[in-house]
């Protein structure tokens, strides 16, 4: 009887190291979950996107047309192309005119998509200058690379 | 006699459940801890932080910014000041590397370039290591 209740208690170690490896693993879980996800400044850069663009329009003699925007706002358009970034100007609600890059702006309208990594995130200002009323709306996408280093 | 035994058993039984104990929640600390002075996390948010930096600032700027902290850790990695922070004028890109063997790199959208850069060493009078930079036109040879 003694034997039996010491084999009890042996089983008690093992339940006891399953019991520290299932917590423990949800802790390494939760860890590399939260420090491996990648600081989100996509809401950000689109604010900063944004507001440069206000800044060019408001400040110069500013025609809507997609060379002025890269040329005279100093905005390079190579950025776009490569880091999933998207914008629209629209000059009196599209009366005036309009220059974009990208589609599908109304994504930024989805509630449910601002949970969703998978869209972009959105930033939108309207302005006026003078009689002229802007609306710019910029989209990011732009995440972060990593490279090896030799 | 047999209580005694039994009692002295159950003691070193507790003791051995304690240790165990301790020494894990021990591990599970330090583990978080480590994670949270990763190279990866900083790695990330100096490239974005610079970059915004670049973003909004205008050509014949010069910055300078206390990395002190993050050049702690790339020396305890192994990895020469020098080797921290790398301006691509051409890609339009800040890569910071805090560890051996990886970078994180983030671009900017600014049509500036970014010329002498480096980390400079803290003095005794001011012992804090700060990158500086300067920012010029984007037309201009960096």
């Amino acid at each position: 009887m003694d034997k039996r209740g010491r084999i009890g208690e042996q089983v008690m170690i093992v339940v006891l190291i399953l019991f520290m490896v299932i917590v423990g693993g949800g802790i390494v879980a939760g860890v590399v979950m939260f420090y491996g996800s990648e600081i989100d400044a996509r809401a950000m850069e689109a604010e900063v996107l944004a507001y440069k663009f206000e800044k060019c329009i408001a400040e110069g003699d500013f025609v809507l047309d997609e060379t002025a925007v890269h040329e005279e706002c100093g905005i390079r358009k190579e950025f776009f192309d490569a880091n999933k970034v998207y914008f629209k100007i629209t000059k009196n609600d599209g009366k005036g005119g309009e220059i974009y890059f990208g589609s599908n702006f109304e994504a930024c309208n989805f509630i449910g998509a601002r949970e969703n990594k998978y869209y972009p995130k959105c930033f939108k200002r309207e302005f006026s200058k003078g009689n002229d009323k802007f609306e710019i709306i910029v989209a990011s996408n732009h995440w972060n690379k990593k490279e090896i280093v030799k | 006699m047999n209580k005694r035994a039994q009692m002295s058993e159950q003691l070193v039984n507790q003791a051995v459940f304690t240790i165990i104990t301790v020494v894990f929640l021990g591990g599970m600390f330090w583990y978080v801890s480590a994670q949270g002075e990763g190279a990866v996390v900083w790695e990330d948010y100096w490239s974005k932080e610079i970059a915004k930096i670049i973003n909004l600032g205008d050509a014949g700027q010069e910055v300078v910014l206390d990395v002190h902290a993050i050049s702690k850790l790339a020396k305890k990695n192994g990895l020469e000041f020098s080797k921290m922070f790398a301006f691509n004028n051409e890609k339009r890109e800040v890569c910071v590397q805090l560890n051996l063997g990886r970078r994180t790199c983030y671009a900017w959208f600014n049509d500036v370039k970014v010329k002498d850069y480096g980390v400079e060493y803290g003095k005794e009078s001011n012992p804090i290591n700060k990158l500086r930079f300067k920012i010029i036109s984007g037309e201009e040879n960096g």
